[in-house]
């Protein structure tokens, strides 16, 4: 049984700033409880302070604006997939999302956790951030605004002040993008995974039949100590700018230098590597020459 | 799960939270120690011991009930994040004549052998039949497939919900 630990509730927003705030020991957010709990129960002394932020209703919604839809941080897995707009123009944030643990995870677990968590696993990290997406934190007196693939250390390591909190996630439109998330795990429910990959992307097809690459966009999970963005092979393939099949490879190359893959209990270094230029390849073919 | 490194030095006074919410349409108020979750709650303080605790780390859906209309894992649920909610348990759900097909169809497909798994299965199916009238067999695998069991190798299991379909249906 869990027990020697003590939680606090806030109320509000400020509450919460305040609370974090004023806390001198370290912590826990406590929203969905997927990750948080289970850790508690497997080490009582994972932490002593909860801080139930579940009842902060003013972070829970999804909203669309101007230029950007934002997902508040208690924003739970289910109310991701069921918003239409995702469904239509943000397929990868839809793909990532919808295999996260179960069903039974899914309506408990938030967005802000699985980003919070910092895991290099995380599903739906990649996806988010083949869209560019910001974390919005705030503290007693502070708001800031991070880039998502500037926001982790490493492997549960973040750049979250003890005194901050994730408050929303920001992601810009864009128009006309095909996007797509792919994982291997090791089966379909409750797996962690092995490797993903997402990616969005514009191109236009010429009248010749050609294909030339406008913006890409290319997000890498469990392939390093945290989720990454393949920076050069964006670069690259932007330079080139027909897709083609020699194309692909070329940058399907260019991509597996860029990854720094680690054997663990779920794969090796080896087979992690394969696959993840596997999985690229597979997605860009399913966006573009499909 | 019971705590890995138990001691008398963890073994500490609690702290008790005042909790008010709903169990099968029933408002429930009480103190409970603050580390209960909700199906402590279920099982210790209201009897309602349909529900149970297999891995107690929300994998394998043995503790699966309703809440506010989505199927959660109840022993992930603290008791601090439990007020305001609407929460249907297996006890609840036997009463409603639409889960009657579903139990009946378990029986008849024999799709209950150790019975562990059984009351979440239900719960699932029941919120699964509800989404999808007639459920594909791909749908019934995603909408089960946060409960585990470990006798039937599932086939009956999902020759049960077709069933129940059927019958909801007619």
């Amino acid at each position: 049984m869990l027990r020697n630990f003590k939680v606090l509730t806030p109320s509000s927003l400020n509450e919460t700033l305040y609370v974090i705030n004023s806390l001198k020991e370290p912590y826990r957010f406590l929203c969905g409880g997927t990750d948080v709990l289970v850790r508690l129960k497997d080490n009582p002394n994972y932490t002593k302070v909860l801080v139930d932020i579940s009842r902060l209703s003013e972070l829970s919604k999804i909203e669309e604006h101007k230029s950007t839809y934002i997902i508040g941080a208690t924003a739970k897995h289910l109310q991701v997939l069921a918003y239409e707009p995702f469904k239509k123009n943000y397929a990868a944030i839809t793909d990532a999302v919808s295999v996260i643990g179960s069903p039974q995870i899914r309506a408990l677990g938030t967005i802000g956790g699985n980003i919070g968590n910092a895991s290099p696993a995380g599903d739906s990290i990649a996806a988010l951030m083949a869209f560019d997406a910001e974390i919005e934190t705030r503290s007693v007196d502070s708001n800031r605004k991070i880039m998502l693939s500037d926001f982790f250390l490493g492997p549960g390591k973040t750049v979250l002040a003890p005194n901050e909190i994730i408050t929303k996630i920001i992601i810009p439109k864009f128009e006309n993008y095909r996007s797509a998330w792919m994982r291997l795990g090791q089966r379909k429910g409750m797996a962690i995974s092995k490797v993903s990959a997402a990616v969005s992307l514009h191109y236009e097809k010429h009248s010749n039949g050609s294909l030339k690459l406008n913006d890409i966009k290319i997000a890498l999970g469990s392939v390093a100590p945290r989720v990454i963005r393949a920076v050069k092979t964006e670069k690259f393939m932007l330079l080139k700018q027909t897709i083609n099949k020699n194309m692909i490879n070329e940058a399907t190359e260019m991509l597996l230098a860029e990854v720094s893959p680690i054997t663990d209990v779920r794969s090796d270094e080896k087979y992690r590597r394969a696959m993840c230029g596997e999985l690229f390849r597979e997605i860009i073919e399913k966006l573009v020459l499909k | 799960m019971p705590f890995k490194n138990f001691s008398e030095e963890n073994a500490k006074p609690f702290e008790t939270v005042a909790v008010k919410f709903k169990v099968n349409d029933e408002d429930i108020s009480l103190n409970v120690p603050c580390h209960y979750t909700l199906l402590d709650i279920l099982r210790y303080e209201l009897r309602l011991t349909g529900s149970k605790e297999g891995c107690g780390m929300g994998e394998c859906g043995a503790c699966t009930v309703i809440m506010d209309g989505d199927i959660v894992a109840s022993c992930l649920v603290l008791c601090t994040s439990l007020t305001g909610k609407k929460v249907l348990t297996i006890e609840g759900i036997k009463s409603d004549e639409k889960a009657k097909p579903i139990i009946d169809a378990f029986i008849k497909a024999t799709a209950v052998q150790c019975g562990f798994c059984t009351p979440g299965m239900v719960v699932s199916s029941y919120a699964l039949l509800k989404k999808h009238k007639n459920p594909t067999n791909e749908q019934i695998m995603e909408g089960l497939s946060g409960n585990l069991c470990r006798c039937t190798g599932y086939v009956r299991i999902v020759d049960a919900i077709h069933e129940a379909a059927k019958e909801l249906n007619k």
